[in-house]
C-alpha cells in the first residue's frame, strides 16, 4: 500500500520487501504511514525541517524524518532513514 | 446554498440527489480565475454531500473529493460524458492535499459522510474512489473495518481518471507521481503575489516616508533616496518570494525551501543595492545592506500566509506563526491552505500548497 499512496516512488519492491528506495524524494506526507495496516512505517514529519536544514549546514548525518521499522515480513525494510 | 451548477435532481432509495454536468459555465471558470488571485478563495466551496453526475446507477463508480469549489471543478470537468457519483467531503473549503494533511479530509469525516448520507443504499458495490493525495488523511485499510467500503485511491490527477477508469481501476506509475512543473508553479504565482502586495498597500508608503526622517539632505531628498530604496527592498523581497523563487525553483541550488529563498534573497538584495547605486542618490554600507538582506527574509517568509515563499528565517519564525495559526479557527486561516505543513516542513510548505489546488 506505500507503494501505492507514495506521490514521490519513495518505495521499491525487493523480492518481496517493500524498501526506502528514494530516501531523498520523501517529503514527509505521511501517506504511507496513515495507510501501513502493520504499522511497520512511521514517518516523523516536522522534526525535519529546520533541524535538518541547520544539521545538514552543520554536515551532522543521522537527521532523521521517515523510519521503517522491522516488524512484520511483509514489509520489512532495512532500517534507514530519509530526509 | 443555491448552487448554479446543479442541473437538476436524481432519485435514489435515499432521496432525492442532485445532478450536476461536466461541462463548467463561464461563471465557474471566472471562480477558478478569481480564486487564483486570492478574491474569495477561502468562501469558495459546495455543499457537502452526494452528487450525480451524468446517469447514475447502483453499480456506477463513488468519486470522493473536498468541498473546494476547484477541487470539485477539476474532477467534474475531467469525466465528460460519464456517469459516477461524486462524494464531497466537509473539508471547509480545503483542497484535498492541504485537508489531508490537517486530518480534516480524514478517516472519520469519510466514515460519517458516507453513513450520513446511506451511500450502502445507493450503490450495489461497496468501494470508493478517492484521490491518491488524500492517503496522508484516510486510512484505507480503517475505512474498510469500520463500513464496509474499500478505499481505492486513484490517480494523483483528475484528469487521468477516465483513463484510471477504463483501465479498470489501474493506475500507472506516472500517475501516482505528483509532479511539480513549470507551468503547475507559474499558475500559484498570482495568489502569492496579491496575499504578498495585500500589505504593501500599508507598508510602503510608511517605509517612503520613514526615509525621509533622519538623514540631512531635507525631507524629500532623503524619501526619494532612502525611502525608495526601502521601497525597492520591500517589493524586490515580495517578487522575490512570489515569483522568482516559485519561477526558478529546481534552478535554485539546494534542496530545502529556505535555502532556495536565501539564495533568491541574496541576489535579490545585490541587484537592488547595484541598482539603486546608480540611479539614487545613495552611498549604501554593508551594514545597511545586510540589513535589508536579513529584513528581506522576513518579508519573503512573513508577510503572506502562503507556503512557497520561504524567506531563510522561516523554519523559525513561520513555526511560530503557525502554531499560533493553528490554534485558532482554521477555516479563516489562511496557513489552512497549506495544512499542518505549514507548521512543521519547511520543504514541502510549497508543495503541500501547490499540490492541493491542482488536485481533486
Amino acid at each position: 500500500m506505500c507503494m501505492v499512496v507514495c506521490p514521490h516512488d519513495v518505495f521499491s519492491m525487493n523480492s518481496g520487501r517493500i524498501q526506502i528506495e528514494n530516501e531523498d524524494e520523501c517529503m514527509e506526507c505521511g501517506a504511507c504511514a496513515k495507510n501501513c495496516p502493520t504499522e511497520a512505517l512511521s514517518v516523523q514529519a516536522g522534526v525535519g525541517c529546520a533541524a535538518a536544514v541547520i544539521n545538514s549546514a552543520l554536515g551532522r548525518e543521522g537527521s532523521c524524518c521517515c523510519v521503517i521499522e522491522t516488524k512484520n515480513k511483509s514489509d520489512e525494510g532495512q532500517n534507514t532513514s530519509c530526509c | 446554498m443555491k448552487q448554479p451548477f446543479i442541473t437538476g435532481s436524481v432519485q435514489t432509495s435515499t432521496g432525492i440527489v442532485p445532478r450536476i454536468s461536466s461541462d463548467l459555465s463561464g461563471s465557474d471558470h471566472w471562480g477558478t480565475i478569481k480564486a487564483r488571485w486570492g478574491v474569495g478563495r477561502m468562501h469558495y466551496t459546495v455543499d457537502p454531500g452526494l452528487y450525480a453526475l451524468g446517469e447514475p446507477s447502483g453499480r456506477s463508480p463513488v468519486l470522493v473529493t473536498a468541498n473546494y469549489k476547484m477541487s470539485f471543478d477539476r474532477l467534474r470537468e475531467a469525466l465528460p460524458k460519464r456517469s459516477a457519483w461524486i462524494l464531497v467531503l466537509d473539508t471547509k473549503g480545503i483542497n484535498v492535499w492541504c485537508a489531508a494533511g490537517k486530518g480534516t479530509f480524514g478517516t472519520d469525516e469519510l466514515v460519517r459522510r458516507v453513513e450520513f448520507i446511506g451511500l450502502n443504499q445507493v450503490v450495489s458495490h461497496r468501494q470508493i474512489i478517492l484521490p491518491q493525495l488524500a492517503a496522508p488523511g484516510v486510512a484505507a485499510y480503517r475505512v474498510k473495518k469500520r463500513i464496509g467500503f474499500k478505499v481505492i485511491f486513484g490517480p494523483v490527477r483528475a484528469a487521468d481518471l477516465p483513463a484510471f477508469l477504463d483501465a479498470g481501476l489501474k493506475a500507472t506509475p506516472e500517475m501516482r507521481r505528483k509532479t511539480f512543473t513549470t507551468l503547475e508553479r507559474i499558475v500559484l504565482i498570482p495568489v502569492e503575489l496579491v496575499s504578498a502586495l495585500k500589505w504593501s498597500v500599508l507598508i510602503l508608503p510608511a517605509f517612503f516616508l520613514l526615509g525621509g526622517l533622519g538623514a540631512s539632505y531635507g525631507f524629500w531628498n532623503n524619501a526619494l533616496n532612502h525611502g525608495l530604496f526601502a521601497v525597492f527592498n520591500l517589493l524586490g523581497a515580495s517578487a522575490a518570494g512570489a515569483v522568482f523563487t516559485p519561477l526558478l525553483l529546481p534552478w535554485l541550488p539546494g534542496r530545502a525551501f529556505s535555502q532556495k529563498g536565501l539564495i533568491m534573497g541574496l541576489i535579490m538584495t545585490v541587484a537592488i543595492s547595484v541598482f539603486s547605486t546608480l540611479y539614487l542618490n545613495l552611498r549604501l554600507n554593508f551594514l545597511e545592506i545586510l540589513a535589508w538582506f536579513l529584513l528581506k527574509g522576513d518579508a519573503m517568509g512573513c508577510t503572506s500566509g502562503n507556503c512557497w515563499r520561504s524567506g531563510w528565517i522561516d523554519p523559525l519564525v513561520r513555526l511560530e506563526i503557525c502554531f499560533i495559526k493553528d490554534s485558532k479557527d482554521a477555516k479563516n486561516d489562511l496557513f489552512e491552505k497549506c495544512g499542518h505543513a505549514s507548521a512543521q516542513q519547511g520543504k514541502m510548505l510549497g508543495l503541500r500548497y501547490v499540490y492541493g489546488g491542482l488536485s481533486p
